[in-house]
């Protein structure tokens, strides 16, 4: 199942995305994202994708963002995280 | 430190920041293109921002946001500053510095809507800002959970946003050259209150920063992770050429410990924030350290354990700070005790005398050292003249719109330096006289350009040290003291007689005169019923002496001369009886000793001097202040012409002694107000001297000729 991240990726969304990529991970899920509809993110779901990403590695699993908005990939790359949004 | 303290320097700041801006205006004003100048405006906002969003004031923050993002805007080039904009950013200023003040008095915001819309209507000028970028297609699922409500208009992230793409990559230093390299861990709380550090990391980059890595190490697992708090950092490198105090201006508003600046080579990483600076010139081996407040990078490994971020006490060695603020009292105590260490000196100085120890070279090293510690104490509390002059663009704003006269201003010296409270008490005097010079001073637009004059209006403002005083000049370009019509008016007003022969100095004084106001009609600007007697009183009031140069038709200028501290004085020593007074030098006009063809009798006890054709009434000192054993007949005594709230007066005084520097001593804060006394001081012989306050024994001799009609 794909999740399809919310436009405004700031740090009061970081928790609503803490919890459903949790669940995703404890569920033994593959991490299959989009996000195409970011418009806005912070460092805040930055790093909670980035901890996702870790976890995900963890467990063996995939972790992907599908087309990253261009806004998400200068955010990430910006951060020093661009490796979330690597094709 | 309490929050109430820190919100205080907070303010401190805004205030500092606020008259920086006003300069940097002057800059733009006069044709400045320099980028630095108006980068260096957007950061005094986003200073006052930072701190604004930190102590809750929202209002401040939202207005400051809106103002940055166009400003933002300018700097990048994204929108022109044409003229008009210009207006634009100033008119914002002066909004900007109603809130900062209202937010200070924690009273209402002043209204700012029609501001807002108007920056927001700039903002979208010719480019819309990136923000109108269409939102992309809505996707099938979105995240399970209730879709996040975006924090206030006021989040940071959206200044984030709209600044992407504004990132250029860094200049490509010459490899050579010593790199700045920063390590940037925003604390656990980075996230509160909607701000985002990455903001931080993009101003950086503005700068000229590359990014080199994010330090994710302090991530933890996803599920013991807590969404709120930030645990990943950054590491950036910087070009050497860039000035240590901008990239610290960067950090303004975060703690200390959150960042760490060396240069040519990488402070060691750490897990937990702390801070440390490193200024090695070269990118030597070997860590040199230059600046000797500044640790090596070294210096982190002991904090290295801290377990939580936040908890990471006051670094070591924070910013190599170039000052420090210092609680007045503690330096109020300072320059009490320096005035004391003066008095023991001279005490000491004067005993010696009397004996053959009196000229040694000793003696005179102590004396040297004393004056020096003095000097340099007293500067402690100077400041420049800045922090009252960068208030004036904004009164002269304002009178061109009230007035609809062009004004010019032009401003000198606004570094020179005075003690705080002539600072802090010139600032109204000031702005009457500026007032002034404008409203009464200036032509309007028309009548200069038939005068042949250009239709600007000049206003001049300086300030300089002249033997040992501050002298402060209001000057303008205008028409001159109308001295027939000055005239007039004091005739009106009974203020002179019709046919007081007058020189032209003695006609420009009489706008002093109280009572008197040449307006034509009271405007709301000058006139408010207080006139330039006022200014007159608040002057004398520091010690300063008021003084008018007029040319008709080419302009006036009022020179304020005022001492550098009010901790000391000039003052003449006298006797009356068997006691010393002092009579500080600023009130004196002359002293004489009198000729009995000058000496009027009026009524039982009252005397007049006459001083070449004008009567001042004769104040026996010991009378006043009920001293026996002294001089009353004029004839054997000193008269000392003193001038005073209500106008001249003879003191009668036995004999001067001396004129000399003293320390001045509060009699309230050590006894109790004594009416006729303004202060005391101690002499070099370890007596006490009262000073005598010229204003209040004058005011009390004006009530004589009343007693006088009574008893007659």
């Amino acid at each position: 199942m794909t999740l399809s991240l919310v436009p405004v990726l700031d740090t009061a969304a970081a928790a609503p995305l803490h919890r459903a990529l949790l669940r995703l991970t404890e569920a033994g899920e593959a991490l299959a994202l989009d996000g195409s509809a970011v418009e806005r993110v912070g460092t805040a779901c930055l790093q909670v994708l980035e901890a996702g990403r870790v976890a995900a590695a963890r467990k063996g699993c995939d972790f992907r963002i599908a087309s990253p908005s261009p806004q998400l990939i200068e955010m990430a790359t910006l951060a020093g995280l661009g490796d979330l949004v690597a094709a | 430190m309490d929050i109430d303290e820190i919100q205080q320097i907070f303010f401190q700041e805004c205030e500092e920041g606020l008259a920086n801006m006003e300069v940097l205006f002057g800059a733009l004003r006069d044709g400045d293109t320099d980028p630095e100048t108006i980068n260096s405006v957007f950061r005094c906002v986003h200073s006052i921002k930072g701190g604004a969003g930190a102590f809750g004031h929202e209002r401040l923050q939202a207005y400051t946001h809106e103002y940055e993002t166009l400003l933002d805007l300018v700097r990048n080039g994204t929108v022109a500053l044409t003229p008009d904009l210009l207006d634009l950013i100033m008119a914002a200023f002066d909004v900007l510095a109603d809130h900062v003040e209202c937010a200070r008095d924690a009273s209402e915001a002043p209204a700012d809507a029609a501001m807002l819309d108007r920056l927001k209507a700039a903002c979208q000028g010719d480019e819309a800002p990136v923000s109108s970028q269409a939102a992309p297609a809505a996707v099938a699922t979105q995240v399970a959970e209730p879709a996040p409500v975006a924090n206030s208009a006021g989040d940071d992230l959206d200044d984030l946003m709209a600044l992407l793409g504004d990132v250029g990559p860094a200049d490509a230093a010459t490899d050579d050259a010593p790199r700045w390299y920063l390590n940037y861990h925003p604390g656990a709380s980075a996230f509160n209150n909607g701000a985002e550090p990455m903001l931080l990391v993009r101003e950086l980059q503005s700068l000229g920063a590359t990014l080199t890595a994010c330090d994710r190490d302090a991530l933890p697992t996803l599920d013991a992770l807590d969404p709120e708090d930030c645990y990943v950092g950054w590491r950036l490198t910087l070009p050497g050429s860039i000035a240590e105090g901008d990239i610290r201006a960067v950090f303004d508003f975060t703690d200390a410990a959150e960042f760490a600046l060396a240069l040519g080579e990488e402070p060691a990483r750490r897990e937990t924030p702390s801070v440390e600076i490193t200024a090695a010139p070269v990118p030597a081996a070997t860590p040199v350290v230059e600046t000797p407040a500044t640790p090596k990078p070294v210096a982190v490994a002991t904090k290295a354990p801290a377990p939580t971020p936040a908890a990471a006490p006051a670094a070591p060695v924070a910013a190599a700070s170039q000052t420090i603020r210092v609680d007045l009292d503690k330096l109020d105590r300072l320059v009490n005790l320096v005035g004391e260490l003066v008095i023991t000196q001279a005490m000491l100085a004067q005993r010696l005398s009397l004996s053959s120890a009196g000229g040694s070279a000793e003696l005179t090293d102590l004396e040297n050292l004393t004056r020096e510690l003095q000097e340099s104490t007293m500067a402690l509390r100077a400041q420049p003249m800045k922090t009252v002059f960068s208030r004036v663009p904004r009164i002269i704003r304002e009178l061109e719109g009230e007035t609809g006269k062009r004004v010019r201003l032009e401003v000198e010296g606004e570094m020179t330096e005075v003690d705080k409270t002539v600072v802090e008490r010139i600032g109204e005097p000031l702005t009457h006289l500026i007032r002034n010079a404008v409203d009464h001073g200036l032509e309007s637009t028309d009548e200069r350009l038939a005068a042949g004059k250009s239709a600007e209006g000049v206003v001049k403002l300086s300030a300089m040290h002249h033997s040992g005083r501050i002298v402060i000049t209001v000057a303008d370009d205008g028409k001159g003291i109308d001295r027939s019509r000055v005239r007039a008016k004091a005739v009106e007003r009974g203020i002179i007689s019709a046919d007081a022969p007058l020189s032209d100095e003695e006609i420009d004084n009489l706008i002093f005169a109280p009572g008197f106001s040449t307006a034509e009609s009271v405007s709301n600007i000058s006139g408010r019923g207080v006139g330039m007697d006022v200014v007159r009183k608040n002057i004398q009031a520091l010690g300063g002496r008021i003084s008018i140069q007029s040319r008709e038709g080419k302009g006036s200028s009022f020179s304020l001369s005022l001492p550098l501290t009010l901790a000391v004085l000039d003052g003449m020593i006298v006797t009356v009886g068997s006691q010393t007074f002092v009579i500080p030098l600023s009130h004196i006009v002359e002293s004489l000793r009198p000729g009995e063809e000058t000496l009027n009798r009026f009524g039982p006890n009252g005397t007049l001097l006459d001083v070449r054709g004008a009567y001042v009434p004769v104040l026996p000192v010991a009378d006043h202040l009920g001293i026996p054993e002294a001089k009353r007949d004029p004839r054997e005594a000193v008269l000392i012409v003193v001038e005073g709230d209500q106008g001249q007066a003879a003191l009668l005084v036995d004999s001067i002694q001396d004129q000399r520097q003293v320390v001045v001593k509060s009699l309230e804060s050590n006894y109790q107000a004594i009416r006729g006394v303004a202060g005391a001081t101690i002499l070099g012989d370890g007596r006490v001297a009262l000073i005598v306050d010229v204003d209040g024994l004058t005011a009390r001799g004006a009530t004589m000729p009343q007693q006088l009609a009574e008893a007659a």
